[in-house]
């Protein structure tokens, strides 16, 4: 005899959907990885970077975002205005700045000596007089939107956007307003190159499904409480908070880390100098194993907040095959020597598990990529936020988000 | 004092562990990761067996100075100090110099400043 199933959760909620389907192809095809480009990345705001590390007059940085298929050049004006120009000198084109980061006074093109101000304008052509009649006005660096959040700077490729930054975030702008970022100073900073669609590295970065595996030697004790995470679709964003075994017994380094006065990523005793835990859009189940909440931003930028410390990772594509990515860690500003060598504890401890991270996201791809298997299938609760991320990439890609 | 003595000088209380200066009392996280990838376990065990019972003493020693000023032996006490949390996953969490089953090390680009 066949025993009925209850296919109710216990508590007479409603039934949990089924296994949840995506289809691969959208990681591995050169038309799709087109379309996403077109569609998405020259249609929507970019987060680059902080605006901290520009702080005076003429400090600039440059990032080359192959997606968008021009690099970009941002810098502080003398009227202490951020602006970014594409990276390129009106005469024919040259690269125009191939520091990566710096200060400058002006912008002097290495090809034939045009020079340009820190807000873009064209200031100087040697031998100006075979230029007759050249109107020095109209040829200033080509500028793309930029504006700033709470000290991120976002690009837009259109110079004017028809969604603002502010309403383009919502509703997480409204969430982080306020929200005390300048306290934290960054400490480390990572990158790499993969042979990965940008989507499947996401991926990896959106769910706690994977510590029990991919974290079985950093964090073997991991028993979160509940094990999902309490996952929130948030608009084309979304949002995971994270939580963590409460009983872990720290070894003597990370113990010492903890008294010191670091919060890592993992084990949180001392909850009362910790007020993040506290901010209302944080935790808000309010528990005490709770560890990080982590904020996905459309398309491409993951915010994690945790206490006395942030993450954020870029995923920048190259080609529908290859992805650069970066992080950067930032810990509470602090002068005190003792603090310092607490928080490197945590930062280390972040570092070498983002590598065990790292680890399946070219196999996966390179599967993928065989043509083999035609869907992964992902949990509807562990993983509903991959499902969420690839729906709205393929939303964007039929031209569905207005 | 020859040179090489006063580049391995440590605050007083601390001189024991001036034979672990040149090889660990790095500035650059890149370097204190390169280091403790390219030791045996046995010289990071060593390192971090002398270390330990002295940490506390050190975030102690340390907590009179602000990172803005720090003098050159605390500054020389700090990185050491820095090491030894580099090398602590090694020995307490991996059991093994580098992080097995990660990405290979040369793949992730150390890029802090
Ligand atoms: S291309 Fe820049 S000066 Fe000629
Ligand atoms: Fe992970």
């Amino acid at each position: 005899m066949v025993e009925e199933i209850d296919v109710n959760n216990s508590d007479g909620s409603e039934p949990l959907p089924g296994p949840q389907h995506v289809p691969v192809g959208p990681n591995i095809s050169a038309q799709y990885f087109e379309l996403e480009r077109q569609r998405i990345f020259r249609r929507v705001w970019l987060q680059i970077g902080r605006a901290e590390a520009v702080p005076n007059p003429g400090d600039f940085f440059v990032r080359r975002l192959e997606v968008l298929g021009t690099s970009v050049l941002v810098v502080r004006g003398r009227d202490g205005q951020l602006r970014a120009f594409h990276n390129l000198c009106r005469h024919r084109g040259n690269r125009l700045v191939n520091q990566p980061h710096g200060s400058a006074r002006a912008f002097t093109c290495g090809f034939h000596g045009w020079t340009y101000d820190c807000e873009g304008a064209l200031v100087g052509i040697p031998l100006e007089s075979e230029f007759r009649g050249c109107d020095r006005a109209q040829l200033g660096l080509i500028p793309l939107a930029l504006d700033v959040w709470e000290g991120f700077i976002f690009v837009h490729l259109q110079t004017s956007p028809e969604t603002s930054l502010r309403k383009y975030l919502e509703p997480i702008s409204g969430m982080l307003d306020g929200f005390p970022f300048a306290e934290m100073e960054l400490s480390g900073w990572w990158g790499a190159t993969l042979t990965a669609n940008w989507k499947t590295f996401q991926d990896a970065f959106i769910e706690a499904y994977h510590v029990l595996a991919v974290h079985r030697r950093s964090i073997p004790d991991f028993r979160a409480d509940p094990i999902v995470p309490s996952a929130q679709p948030l608009g084309r964003h979304c949002k995971l908070t994270y939580y963590q075994n409460l009983h872990h017994k720290p070894k003597p380094a990370e113990a010492l880390a903890f008294k010191l006065g670091s919060a890592a990523f993992l084990n949180v005793n001392n909850t009362d100098q910790l007020p993040n835990r506290r901010w209302p859009s944080l935790n808000v189940e309010n528990r005490d194993n709770w560890v990080f909440d982590e904020f996905v931003i459309f398309p491409n930028f993951h915010l994690f907040l945790g206490d006395g410390w942030m993450l954020c990772h870029e995923f920048w594509p190259i080609d529908v095959d290859h992805t650069n990515w970066q992080v950067k860690y930032y810990q509470r500003r602090t002068t005190s020597p003792a603090v310092r060598i607490a928080q490197e504890y945590s930062k280390v401890a972040m570092r070498d598990a983002i590598r065990e991270d790292l680890s399946t996201i070219e196999s996966t791809h390179a599967a993928q990529r065989s043509g083999v298997m035609a869907f992964m299938t992902l949990s509807p609760t562990l993983e509903s936020l991959i499902v969420h991320h690839h729906n709205t990439v393929a939303g964007f890609v039929k031209g569905l988000d207005t | 004092m020859s040179a090489t003595q006063q580049d391995n000088e440590l605050p007083e209380r601390f001189r024991t562990l001036s034979q672990f200066v040149s090889a660990w009392s790095l500035p650059t996280e890149q370097e204190r990761n390169r280091k403790r990838r390219s030791s045996s376990m046995e010289e990071i065990r060593r390192f971090y067996n002398a270390m330990l019972p002295e940490m506390a003493a050190i975030a102690e020693h340390l907590s009179a100075f602000s990172l803005d000023d720090l003098p050159e032996k605390e500054r020389r006490l700090l990185n050491l100090a820095l090491s030894f949390m580099e090398v602590a996953l090694a020995v307490e969490v991996y059991s093994t110099p580098d992080v097995p089953g990660a990405i290979e090390a040369e793949r992730l680009a150390i890029l802090t400043r």
